[in-house]
């Protein structure tokens, strides 16, 4: 076997093993005949781990000890306690066990576990997660493991087994606990990602959570488990019993019109039943689907294609089933939604025949004992190309023995290749010619210089013609963040894998030799916002001082470069020209968690942000910012209270996303219309200040003011933004200079503070005051009137005083 | 984290490696898969397949590589190239900045000349004009100056010798002036040809006009049919006609991305010079402002903080006027060197310069008002307009000038520091004959009259009120202590002299009485008037005098009592001049004096008797 062949669908519910076959994808079956491997692991007070259905079957009866979903928490530092045994597992160990129990099901095959597998991952898995499987897989024995992301996998299943269409269409992959939406396109037998995009927290488990969610509000109605919170380690059987008849429920739903909620027993005399029809279930999951659907219309739009030019969507992930999906994405994104395949096996089927394009490293090929030349080969086994080469280099006996030929001959006997001379280096090129769109196995075989056969390691090869397919995008750009919260990008979205990228930083603190510390130390993000708080911190940068080799002085200059490769698999290296040193794997992942409380800080942000907005909009008439409307984001704001206050670890996580989403639409809307806002704001400050200027203003403010404004028109026709701003600040402020010159500025503030003061009930406080400003008015001291104001401001409660005193911003003439 | 050593590249090679022109050139498709521009996406795969199979074994393509000059690609970037050729509008974009020998009729002399790195071919070659060219050939003459510019800045690649035309070679015909020998505008010359160049001048040459050949052809209607037919050519449903503009502006945008990344990699390397070159050239080219601002503002951050640098640290205080001009004087320098950086203000250097300016001009207002009186802070504000570019601040500036000097007129002409009150300003009179006439024996004389305030506070009327009182009790004890004298003792005073004699010894100590009265003023003034500020007598230097003079006035006469202008306000300025009433001591002086006279003669009768 030189080939993978293993394919391992890694899911956040269910996880499943293919083998490749010939043409054919085998799905391996576990003792009770389900390919489906429930990802569930139950740790017994002996610490013997149980994987699998039976794990899942205790889990409303021992929660506690019953672990699920920790697919999502793949690459946090968070740990899962099992109580009864005392242990913990990080969520990489609890993966591990799944692949250990995958892997064991090959032994029945092979007769051994296998070393290697290709493994899936969601295409939003950002780069900690993916090492974190990769970590996974190696703590499960598995040597090798390329990942590939799951639309992918779906996608060639789909494209691989049948006859291959040329054309593009979406795979809408909605997993237990991710969702992701890639752009394919077939063309001349390449398979190629287009474009994806998904929800790293978005999935099957999210439908179950809001059938759930009507279940506890049910039960805090009812009252006989208080306010029935989900953090309260008392609530965590009756939570896990929700959990799993809420997911019953569901998938009960696929097949019948309705059914009932029934949890009789919650504790303390606790209950809970409900009927719930499909139009009962549908109308809790549209607004999830609807976040799916969004994603389909962003990224069509995204790449300026129409439904109708689509040949079709492929459904992928058991929540598909759930009967409302296919409709509400009829719906909203005018494309028919299909299952061409087992929507619960076709990752695993996509990642078998993927597996079967990918050569074992040498070190794990079986070698054949007695074989004279041992040769190293060069060539895709998987193309379109009718007419491949095969490159090769002997490597065993070195130097070749002198007139040393290469023989290659197809199976079928249709097509022998030209002899082909090895080269000194032993290396030899030879041109092959294909049957179109089958496997074509090839003898490979070599003749001396006397021309006596000799044999040869590897004897055969195996190219399969008629489809290959494109090396896979990243899902989301790497960068890292700078002090201003810009962000410096290594690596764009959508670049194809493997890729790398050098950047120059400078240090900015001289390093002695031998001193404790990092020298550079720079959060790594990825996300695709500019502003870098907006992104998720996956790690850092960093380069240790004690590792240098003599002092650094400060700027020096480091080159860093970031390279992923197909699996995404992240390595670092820097160079210090001043040390001429490199430092290797310079990248550390620490995927940054959130608490809760700072989730609820920024949720209130932005809805302040949010609000300002939409006045704003109100007073521009702005479509960018109307779009962002309180509608749209007001189930968001609720969604992201409820899972505040459900309180774990995942609500947390899915909280922050949802905030960051949040706040990327708002820094959306508010660049959006940005030109036009100025222009707007340029008009409106040239109106009034003209008008303030020209009537009360000096020769000097109005040659500044025309200045200003052939200023500000001058940077806006040439589109620098900043600028304008800039200048609209200063005619802001000019104009505010001359109007606090003159004498009917001082009387209308007064008399605007005197009407505040009697609203807020501070007349008797501030009453002599008055009667000095109003004086000095009468007798035309303007000297005293701004002192006069300026104290009475001080007067004010502290949290009016910044609203009173921005009154004077605008004007009050 | 491990560390290892000799595994660098040479720094030329990582130049060459980072070098975001050259990197275009030579990470093309087109050039790593040795791929013609009609290359289909499939032939691009196969051919990257092949290609990476031999790259594997140390094989390279067998096919000659069009820019044998740059390092050659490595197994990520044939992979990244097969990729790109996948990408229906990133690939058109490659392939317009690629040479296309096909469309061409000299393709096959410039292919050659590129594979055979023959300078003098590839001269020959840019020197070609053709009526009518093909847009092929148009965009291969950008190309071409674009890689061999890109290249020469990079030293490496053909040396271009930059052979003259007829033209040029008349141009700098040397002729003889008055028996010198000279060359009439050599540097239009050198500019327009890059004739006589040095290395430094041929880049810039090659690089400013393939930047502006790209201008024009982005610009030109006719590329934009080209970019429709490429288009056509492709025959791939995710790019249509409709993309059009899309590949343009992305042309647009990657054209002005290759220079900033130069202009990036030459700042990185402190070459100054390089980067004031490279931002000429973009200010230079038809290419929009905008789009050269977008790409040009992740420079800006690195200039912002050698800025930073250079903020003033004192936030108020006695020392905000010296950092500040300290700063200006950084910033002065600073200016200086960004100025020949950024002249086509793509940059926005200007900008930033004059928010620092901003900065510092505001740090400076902030300052007490008799601060801002002080010739020194004047010297410092000064300097923000030396150095500010926007007509704006200058004229902000010149503003504030102007609201100065008003100040300085409302300021008090003693002290200087306080607003004058009109109720404590001294005054000036003066008066000129305007003309006589005569009648018989008498004769009338017109005068004029004049009087102006002299700015002043009411804390240096108050002193100049006590400085009066100080000379007058000195004067006027000492008169009084003279005349009691000669009354108490007329026998020791006048006992050896006239009459006559004793009334002038009288009023001679009088009159030194009045000069110690004086002294007394003077000597206290010196004592109670503070450093730096102009003593009770010093009006001469007043604005007030100085009008008086406008107007053609010469004798002064000055009034420094706490109340003096108010009463020329009160009873005009002839009672100043003899003609009006005064105030109460002025009566009670003239009746001193008369009192002293009287005194005097009243001693002579009784000193006779």
């Amino acid at each position: 076997m030189s080939t993978i062949d293993y394919g391992i669908d890694l899911g956040t519910t269910n996880s499943a093993l293919a083998r490749q076959e010939g043409r054919q994808q085998r799905l391996l079956p576990g003792p009770d005949g389900d390919p489906l491997l429930p990802s569930a692991i139950q740790v017994l007070a002996s610490g013997e781990i149980v994987v699998g259905a039976k794990a899942k079957a205790m889990l409303d009866i021992d929660p506690a000890n019953t672990s699920i979903e920790f697919k999502r928490l793949m690459g946090t530092g968070e740990k899962k306690r099992f109580p009864a045994s005392g242990r913990e597992y990080t969520p990489e160990e609890l993966s591990a066990e799944v692949l250990r129990t995958l892997a064991a099901r090959a032994i029945a095959v092979d007769g051994e576990a296998p070393r290697a597998a290709v493994i899936t991952i969601p295409a939003m898995f950002q780069l900690p997660q993916c090492d974190a499987t990769r970590r996974a897989a190696a703590l499960a024995g598995i040597e090798h493991a390329p990942l590939l992301q799951e639309p992918i996998a779906a996608a060639i299943a789909h494209s691989g087994t049948g006859e291959v269409r040329d054309g593009s269409w979406l795979v809408y992959d909605l997993g237990g606990g991710t969702f992701d939406i890639s752009l394919v396109r077939c063309k001349d037998g390449r398979l190629q990602v287009i474009d994806h995009d998904g929800d790293n927290h978005l999935g099957g488990r999210d439908f179950d959570r809001a059938i759930a969610r009507k279940a506890t509000d049910l039960i805090r109605a009812e009252g006989k488990l208080g306010d029935f919170k989900r953090t309260d380690p008392a609530n965590e059987g009756a939570y896990a019993k929700i959990k799993v008849e809420s997911e019953r429920v569901r998938l009960a739903l696929s097949g019948v019109t309705h059914d009932k909620f029934s949890i009789p027993d919650l504790g303390k005399g606790a209950s809970v039943a409900f009927d719930l029809d499909r139009d009962g279930l549908e109308e809790l999951l549209v607004p999830l689907v609807e976040r799916t659907t969004a994603l389909c219309i962003k990224i069509l739009k995204r790449n300026r294609v129409e439904a109708a030019e689509l040949s079709g969507l492929v459904m992928v992930g058991g929540p598909t089933l759930t009967p409302c999906v296919a409709r509400q994405i009829h719906f909203d994104v005018g494309v028919e939604a299909k299952h061409y395949v087992d929507p619960m096996t076709i990752v695993a089927r996509g990642a078998a025949l993927f597996a079967s394009t990918q050569r074992l490293p040498a070190t794990m090929r079986k070698k054949r004992v007695g074989a004279a030349i041992e040769l190293h080969l060069e060539y895709e086994a998987m193309t379109t190309d009718p007419a491949p080469l095969i490159v090769g280099k002997v490597t065993s006996p070195v130097p070749p023995p002198p007139g040393l030929k290469i023989t290659v001959e197809r199976d079928d006997g249709q097509f022998r290749a030209p002899l082909s001379a090895v080269q000194p280096n032993g290396a030899f090129a030879i041109d092959l010619r294909l049957n179109p769109s089958q496997l074509n196995v090839f003898k490979v075989g070599a003749v001396d210089g006397m021309g006596n056969p000799l044999a040869t390691e590897p004897d055969t090869i195996k190219l399969m013609h008629g489809f290959s397919i494109a090396r896979p995008p990243l899902s989301q750009s790497v960068g890292i963040m700078l002090a201003n919260n810009n962000v410096h990008w290594y690596l764009r979205k959508g670049v194809v894998l493997p890729a790398r990228q050098t950047m120059t930083h400078t240090t900015t603190l001289s390093l002695k030799r031998g001193q404790s510390g990092e020298a550079i130390h720079v959060p790594l993000i990825q996300g695709e916002s500019t502003r870098a708080d907006r992104n998720k911190v996956i790690g850092v940068l960093h380069i240790h001082a004690d590792k240098i080799s003599r002092d650094v002085p400060e700027g020096s200059t480091v080159e860093v470069t970031i390279a992923v490769d197909e699996s995404a698999q992240t390595t670092g290296r820097a160079y210090v020209p001043a040390l001429d040193q490199w430092f290797e794997e310079v990248v550390r992942f620490d995927l940054e968690t959130k608490p809760a409380n700072e989730v609820g800080k920024a949720l209130s942000d932005q809805k302040d942000r949010l609000k300002k907005l939409e006045e704003m909009a109100d007073e521009l008439d702005e479509e960018d910012i109307s779009s962002v409307s309180e509608e749209k984001n007001d189930p968001r704001i609720r969604e992201v209270e409820a899972l505040l206050e459900e309180g774990d670890r995942d609500s947390i996580d899915l909280a922050d996303q949802m905030v960051r989403m949040m706040s990327q639409d708002l820094d959306h809307a508010e660049d959006g219309g940005k030109k036009n806002r100025l222009a707007n704001e340029l008009e409106e400050i040239r109106q009034r200040a003209s008008d303030v200027i020209n009537a009360d203003g000096e020769p000097g403010d109005k040659r500044q003011l025309a200045t200003l404004l052939v200023e500000a028109d001058k940077a806006l026709a040439r589109g620098d933004l900043d600028q304008v701003e800039s200048k609209i600040d200063d005619i802001r402020s000019l104009n505010m200079t001359v109007m606090t010159r003159q004498p009917w500025f001082w009387e209308g503030y007064l008399a605007y503070l005197m009407k505040e003061a009697e609203r807020l009930g501070l007349m008797g406080l501030t009453k002599k005051h008055f009667e000095r400003g109003v004086a000095a008015i009468q007798r035309k001291d303007y000297h005293e009137v701004p002192g006069v104001c300026r104290e009475i401001v001080q007067m004010f409660p502290s949290e009016e005083r910044a609203r009173v005193s921005s009154a004077i911003r605008s004007d009050v003439k | 984290m491990t560390a290892a050593t000799n595994m660098s590249p040479t720094e030329a090679d990582r130049t060459l490696l980072r070098s975001p022109g050259l990197g275009q050139f030579r990470k093309t498709p087109f050039r790593l898969l040795r791929l013609p521009t009609n290359a289909t996406a499939k032939q691009a795969v196969w051919q990257c397949d092949k290609a990476l199979a031999r790259a594997r074994v140390g094989m390279t393509l067998p096919d000659p590589d069009p820019a044998p000059w740059l390092p050659p690609g490595d197994e990520i970037e044939i992979q990244e190239a097969a990729q790109t050729m996948e990408s229906p509008l990133a690939r058109l974009v490659e392939q317009l900045l690629w040479f296309d020998v096909i469309d061409d009729a000299d393709g096959g002399a410039l292919l050659s000349a590129l594979t055979n790195a023959d300078g003098t071919a590839l001269r020959a070659y840019l020197n070609l004009q053709r009526e009518g060219a093909s847009m092929a050939h148009q965009v291969n003459q950008a190309n071409l100056r674009l890689l061999l510019g890109f290249s020469s800045l990079r030293e490496v690649g053909p040396t271009i010798v930059a052979a003259q035309t007829a033209a040029q070679t008349a141009a700098l015909a040397w002729q003889d002036r008055a028996g010198l020998s000279l060359v009439e505008d050599p540097h239009k010359v050198i500019r327009a040809t890059g004739a006589l160049l040095g290395n430094q001048s041929v880049w810039a040459w090659l690089l400013g006009e393939g930047v502006a050949k790209w201008g024009e052809l982005l610009a030109s209607p006719q590329f934009t049919e080209h970019v429709k037919m490429k288009i056509a050519a492709l025959g791939d449903e995710l790019l249509g006609a409709d993309d059009t503009e899309a590949v343009i502006t992305a042309l647009r945008t990657r054209l002005a991305d290759l220079i900033v990344g130069e202009t990036k990699t030459e700042m990185a390397q402190g070459r100054v010079g390089n980067v004031g070159h490279l931002s000429s050239i973009a200010g230079k080219s038809k290419i929009d402002a905008e789009t050269w601002l977008v790409a040009f503002r992740p420079l800006k951050t690195q200039f912002q903080s050698e800025l930073a640098e250079l903020a003033p640290d004192a936030e108020t205080g006695n020392g905000v006027v010296e950092d500040v001009a300290a700063y200006l004087d950084r910033l002065s320098t600073l200016a200086a060197r960004w100025r020949p950086l950024d002249e086509a203000q793509l940059l926005g250097l200007s900008a930033l310069i004059d928010e620092a300016v901003g900065e510092g001009f505001g740090k400076l207002r902030s300052i007490s008002r008799e601060k801002q009186l002080d010739a020194r802070f004047k010297e410092v504000i000064d300097k923000v307009g030396a150095i500010a570019h926007s007509p704006s601040i200058k004229e902000r500036l010149k503003a504030y000038h102007e609201r100065l000097a008003d100040v300085q007129k409302a300021m008090c002409h003693f002290c200087g520091k306080r607003e004058l009150e009109a109720s404590s300003c001294a005054s000036v009179s003066s008066q000129m004959e305007t003309g006589r006439e005569y009648y018989g024996n008498t004769t009338r004389i017109h005068y004029q009259v004049g009087a102006r305030p002299v700015a002043r506070c009411p804390r240096c009327a108050t002193m100049h009120g006590y400085l009066k009182t100080v000379g007058s009790i000195a004067f006027y004890t000492l008169s009084a202590s003279v005349v009691l004298f000669g009354l108490i003792h007329p026998a020791t005073w006048f006992k050896s002299v006239s009459m006559g004699a004793g009334a002038a010894l009288v009023g001679l100590g009088v009159l030194v009485a009045w000069g110690l009265g004086f002294a007394a003023r003077e000597i206290a003034a010196g004592i109670i008037t503070p450093k730096g500020e102009r003593r009770v007598g010093d009006y001469m230097s007043s604005s007030a005098v100085e009008g008086l003079r406008a107007d053609g006035f010469v004798s002064m006469k000055y009034d420094f009592r706490h109340n003096a202008w108010e009463l020329v306000n009160k009873h005009g300025v002839k009672a100043r001049h003899g003609g009006g009433g005064g105030d109460g001591a002025e009566v009670l002086k003239t009746l001193f004096y008369i009192g002293l006279f009287i005194a005097a003669v009243a001693l002579k009768v009784c000193a006779r008797h």
